[in-house]
């Protein structure tokens, strides 16, 4: 997937979370970034500096971890993680040995008898062991449980009091919710929108199913706040945006044997902000 | 730098020394075999092939098996121990990129600081350590194994044949860097390399033979490589020389542009 006219820019020391579907050009403006790839026309620019010119010099101030890990696979944890230090100018040990003890993770294994978390495990080590200005992780809690998704946040929030950037892409909501100050959201490409983590909140897009016999009159589902209202076999699903106080008391007003509020998928997120920008 | 050049060299030098192992093994059983070979009537096994055949063993045909030289070259060097070279740097060559991308760990090494130029130059300064020492080391094999066998074999000529032998490998190195560099299957670019070589060979031995391709033998990469006539003089031909340097500048730095301008 290309990405066409993406225009953003993310301010020094905040969390930017890049939200889009598999396939929306998530990963693919990572790559730009990186330089794996180059842009048709246009130019990425970090730290001021052309993605592609100033690429090395850029990559010093740089921890990035990749959608699917691909480590050498014939070294150990503590040779892969000594391999990708030689590249790095200064590391601080006593930060390199908190990130591995907070991880858990057993260095004198080879890469390939990790499992597929704690490989992310050993990425997100490398990604972050010399403290880079800017953090580019694409799709970083994949491959972990709970547990280590937790410690991962909470090292991502870390990274904020020496003034770490992170942009990072994800398709779990509620993971941008959790840390970013900001959200861009791409579709095919296509950035549809850049929303301050507050004001994505306020926007609290749910999907109402209600689960019914009877036929209710579409005019009277037609409430403030029900962007989408679509029949079931067993009733209706609404997909609304805002609070949901006077669409539950409207709601009150019919048969319903059964309601369930839930967070919508991130297609429906999409067509909401779609339909917003078209 | 300086950690990829270390860990390349770690993780080839068990494969090298395997390499080396076989390599001296067949310089064993071929000096060995030698002193029984040349109490053969040469000259009447010559009388009893065609004359095509004859041919296809060279300028000075079978009645090289009569010198260790000779022998050597017909029997391991001009074909046999390239080959197996082959194998190595067309696997060497082949894991530098097109491996790289295959195997999806160039992301993680291009997100480093480094440059690709640098990527592509610290493997290349290990292969050709790494080839350099096999034909050193064979040459030095078949020097002490000659010794211990009491054949007389020029120093002088293995001298100048090691050198000769190893600027051709590196000029093979070219080829496959480059191959790496448009490829994106590291056993592709092993077969293509060791395919180009049987090729390449078999078309110089097919030029000696029939006479319409006679006039293209300088088509094939090996018409620059003679194994017997360098041992037996210790004389080297400073033109192929630098013929071969330049197909291996040409194919390093062709790869170098290519992979600097590659999406990956």
């Amino acid at each position: 997937m290309g990405v066409k006219n993406l225009d953003l820019s993310v301010s020094e020391g905040e969390i930017f979370g890049f939200i889009g579907p598999n396939g929306a050009g998530k990963s693919t403006t990572i790559r730009l970034l990186l330089d794996l790839i180059r842009p048709t026309s246009g130019q990425a620019s970090i730290f001021g500096l052309d993605c592609h010119k100033n690429t090395v010099k850029i990559k010093e101030e740089i921890g990035f971890l990749p959608g699917e890990i691909f480590l050498p696979e014939s070294m150990s944890g503590r040779e892969c993680l000594n391999y990708f230090k030689g590249f790095k100018r200064k590391i601080d040990q006593k930060y390199e040995n908190r990130l591995v003890n907070r991880f858990g993770l057993d260095l004198r294994k080879k890469v390939g008898d990790y499992s597929k978390g704690n490989k992310q495990k050993l990425a997100i080590i490398l990604a972050l062991i010399h403290k880079p200005k800017l953090l580019i992780l694409d799709e970083p809690t994949s491959g972990l449980d709970p547990i280590n998704q937790t410690e991962f946040y909470n090292t991502i929030t870390d990274t904020k009091k020496w003034g770490t950037t992170t942009f990072f892409s994800t398709h779990i909501l509620q993971e941008a919710e959790k840390i970013c100050d900001r959200v861009g959201i791409i579709k095919n490409g296509k950035l549809l929108a850049i929303e301050n983590i507050d004001d994505f909140r306020e926007k609290n897009i749910r999907t109402i199913s209600l689960e019914t016999t009877e036929s209710l009159p579409l005019s009277g589902l037609k409430i403030s706040g029900v962007k989408k209202i679509e029949r079931t076999t067993s009733g209706y699903r609404l997909t609304t945006s805002g609070k949901n106080g006077q669409i539950l008391k409207t709601l009150s007003k019919f048969r319903v044997e059964d309601i369930k509020i839930s967070e919508p998928s991130l297609e429906e997120i999409f067509m909401h902000y779609y339909e917003k920008h078209s | 730098m300086i950690n990829i050049i270390k860990r390349q060299f770690n993780e080839q030098k068990n494969s090298v020394l395997i390499y080396l192992i076989s390599l001296i093994g067949y310089s064993l059983l071929m000096i060995s075999m030698f002193p029984q070979m040349k109490k053969m009537d040469i000259e009447a096994l010559i009388d009893s092939y065609p004359e095509e055949i004859a041919k296809f063993f060279g300028e000075s045909g079978m009645a090289s098996y009569g010198t260790i030289e000779g022998f050597l070259a017909m029997e391991f060097l001009s074909f046999f121990f390239i080959l197996i070279l082959m194998f190595y740097i067309g696997s060497a060559a082949g894991s530098v990129i097109a491996g790289q991308i295959e195997k999806k760990t160039i992301d993680f090494n291009l997100s480093q600081p480094i440059s690709r130029t640098k990527i592509v130059l610290s493997n290349t300064i290990i292969i050709m350590f790494f080839s350099g020492a096999l034909v050193t080391l064979i040459s030095l094999s078949i020097w002490l194994l000659c010794q211990s066998y009491n054949i007389d074999i020029s120093a002088k000529g293995l001298t100048a044949f090691t050198i000769l032998a190893t600027i051709f490998v590196w000029a093979f190195y070219g080829i496959a860097i480059l191959l790496s560099s448009i490829l994106r299957s590291k056993i592709g670019v092993t077969l293509l390399t060791v395919g180009f070589s049987l090729a390449s060979y078999v078309f110089l031995s097919l030029s000696r033979v029939s006479d319409k391709l006679k006039d293209y033998d300088r088509f094939s990469i090996f018409y620059l490589y003679n194994p017997e006539e360098v041992l037996k003089t210790g004389n080297i031909n400073w033109t192929h020389i630098a013929i071969l340097a330049s197909v291996f500048i040409i194919g390093l730095t062709g790869s170098i542009i290519i992979f600097n301008k590659k999406d990956v």
